[in-house]
């Protein structure tokens, strides 16, 4: 119990710097919102549209019947890790500077869940009868395939969107109950709720931390198997370049690289936008990017392994798909792709003086996420558009309607982010107090 | 000077300590007087390492969290297998329950209701017991301890319990009177 008191005289100003984005907007705030929400609203008209119309208005054909809603959902499923990566994996370590990032990583998570499924709404030809997809004894008597990969996808996805709320929610009771005692309205009482009459008892504290340490491995797991089984929709199909074993570990290990790649992109504009230079230190770049580092070494050596068995087992309908990205239809996306999310990354993160330069990370973070996403494409479409009969042969590219709902997507993520960043305190403010505290300790021992 | 409260309701003492006093010694002459574990609190900005009470050990949470686990398997048994077998199809003469998807449906239900049933006990917990129905103090938001004492309607025995406070050093006693009391126990 006893500890030096500079610490403790710390915390009013922490308090004050974290919850000041809460308390405070300005104009362009408002004006960057009102634009995000008018791309949100172009794709809400173009899906209405898409709805009202049918499914033809999207360029999904024969043989290609996943393109780029599959695509995406793909991708934000893997941004969506970045929070349980960061957060659970780190937590896991006890790595201490993972405080000022964990929220963050965690808010992503949440946000890119919401537009994940959104995705498959999208794809659904039919949306008003997604309920088919819910096991219940309805009046067809008849209950959804478990067998189908797609069905423990959507069980998977809806472990994980309920894990990762309780997730995020529980250590933000602490920062509610903070909020709760310093704003006034309609956002007192919600905060009061949310708080759930959190007093900051030993009793509480100790039930919080206890909760969050049995949920932190179990978080770890779920995100595993969630990515995992995403991988497994592709690996289980018959189909040339998709049936392989590779795609579980090729997509866990996709979903962290881009996740974190994501989380350097809000890291770096939130400490610009707040001056949180004092808490999103440089030095908490320099160890993300070391991660990334890892990420783009690990998933080199999958992808590699993966192209090599392709290229050396010499199958025809194998081989066509490969040869499509490496020198025909997909050249050029392909080594885009190749240089946005392997050599770029690689050239640069191995230099220690780069990785103190949170704009450049920043800007590798956009590299990468842009390169993950023409991934999951050509993933899908090089592989759905060469079937083993080659008169079936065809290509793919977005309808107008398709690129106008990605991007009011997009701007969706975006709005709710810049939403919730006005609602949750970005960094955990008691974490962020016992890191200190930590940092304290650990000099005086 | 402490306030005294204008009614014979029930009180609460709250002491409030500057980070760096130890509250050891109060906490166990406040025990020598008679006052159990249950009726203190000890509230913090932040958790403290050394437990000061012997009260928050005892919430068997990993249990409620391997019961959910279970539960959660059931769930996943009846999805995956159960209502293969209420609507029987025959698949290129494969079994009507597969077994490695009821081990994947059972993992993923097993999770889901393992985390969930610790939330909703972490959340009553944290909600409803073991308070003494003080309203949080912005104080120790701000980097004080305080330390709580439920002490029933007896004015006097508050008054003696401020007394014990203020001499173990609290920069503020409050006697304040609660309208929910969670806890049986009287002094």
């Amino acid at each position: 119990m006893t500890s030096r008191p500079s610490v403790w005289e710390d915390i009013p100003k922490i308090n004050r710097d974290l919850l000041a984005p809460l308390q405070t907007t300005t104009w362009w705030y408002g004006l960057w919102v009102g634009v995000l929400a008018c791309f949100v609203a172009a794709g809400a008209g173009a899906w209405t549209y898409q709805i009202q119309t049918g499914i033809g208005q999207t360029d999904l054909h024969h043989p290609i019947f996943w393109g780029s809603y599959i695509g995406s959902f793909v991708f934000w499923i893997g941004v969506s890790h970045s929070g349980t990566f960061i957060s659970g994996v780190l937590r896991l370590t006890n790595a201490e500077w993972r405080r000022p990032v964990t929220r963050l990583a965690e808010l992503m998570t949440m946000i890119a869940i919401m537009v994940t499924a959104l995705f498959i709404f999208y794809h659904l030809g039919r949306v008003w009868r997604f309920y088919y997809l819910i096991p219940y004894p309805n009046q067809r008597e008849i209950w959804p395939n478990f067998r189908s990969p797609l069905m423990w996808d959507a069980t998977a996805i809806f472990t994980y969107a309920t894990a990762s709320t309780i997730y995020i929610y529980l250590p933000l009771i602490p920062d509610f109950a903070l909020a709760r005692d310093r704003v006034q309205g309609w956002r007192k009482t919600l905060y009061r709720r949310l708080a759930i009459g959190w007093h900051g008892s030993q009793a509480q504290w100790h039930t919080l931390e206890t909760a969050i340490r049995i949920i932190t491995p179990l978080i770890v797991m779920v995100m595993i198997s969630v990515h995992s089984i995403v991988g497994f929709d592709f690996g289980m199909a018959l189909v040339p370049a998709w049936h392989s074993t590779i795609y579980a570990p090729y997509f866990v290990v996709g979903a962290v690289h881009s996740g974190l790649g994501m989380v350097m992109i809000g890291l770096y504009v939130l400490r610009k936008v707040y001056q949180l230079h004092e808490y999103i230190r440089t030095e908490h770049f320099e160890k993300l990017g070391k991660l990334l580092l890892v990420t783009t070494l690990l998933l080199a050596y999958l992808y590699f392994s993966e192209q090599l068995t392709i290229w050396y087992g010499n199958i025809p309908d194998h081989l066509a798909i490969q040869n499509a990205l490496l020198y025909g239809t997909y050249a050029v996306p392909f080594w885009f792709m190749v240089g946005c999310i392997y050599v770029v990354p690689l050239l640069t993160l191995v230099w220690p003086r780069f990785r103190q330069w949170p704009l450049g990370l920043m800007m590798i973070g956009l590299l990468i996420n842009l390169g993950m996403y023409i991934e999951r494409m050509l993933i899908i479409v090089p592989a759905l558009g060469h079937p083993r009969l080659s008169f079936q042969w065809d290509e793919y590219f977005p309808s107008l309607i398709e690129g106008t709902i990605l991007l009011g997507t997009l701007a969706l993520a975006l709005l709710l982010y810049s939403l919730s960043v006005k609602f949750v305190p970005v960094i955990s403010i008691w974490e962020e107090k016992l890191g200190k505290k930590h940092a304290q300790d650990s000099q005086h021992r | 000077m402490p306030k005294t409260p204008n009614t014979d309701d029930r009180h609460v003492v709250l002491g409030i300590f500057a980070p760096t006093r130890t509250l050891s010694p109060v906490i166990d002459e406040l025990r020598s007087q008679g006052i159990p574990d249950g009726l203190m609190e000890v509230m913090s900005p932040l958790p403290l390492e050394t437990s000061l009470l012997s009260k928050p050990v005892r919430f068997p949470l990993h249990r409620i969290t391997v019961i959910g686990g279970i539960i959660g398997i059931g769930v996943g048994i009846f999805f995956a297998a159960g209502t293969a077998l209420l609507f029987p199809l025959v698949t290129g003469g494969k079994p009507i329950v597969s077994i490695p998807v009821v081990g994947i449906i059972s993992y993923e239900t097993m999770m889901l209701m393992a985390i969930v049933m610790t939330f909703l006990a972490t959340t009553v917990k944290i909600a409803f017991i073991e308070q003494s129905g003080l309203p949080n103090d912005p104080r120790i938001d701000e980097g004080a301890i305080g330390l709580s004492i439920q002490v029933g309607k007896d004015s006097a025995t508050a008054q003696a319990i401020s007394c014990i406070l203020q001499e173990a050093g609290a920069s503020e006693v409050e006697i304040r009177t609660v309208d929910h009391h969670w806890q049986t126990g009287e002094i």
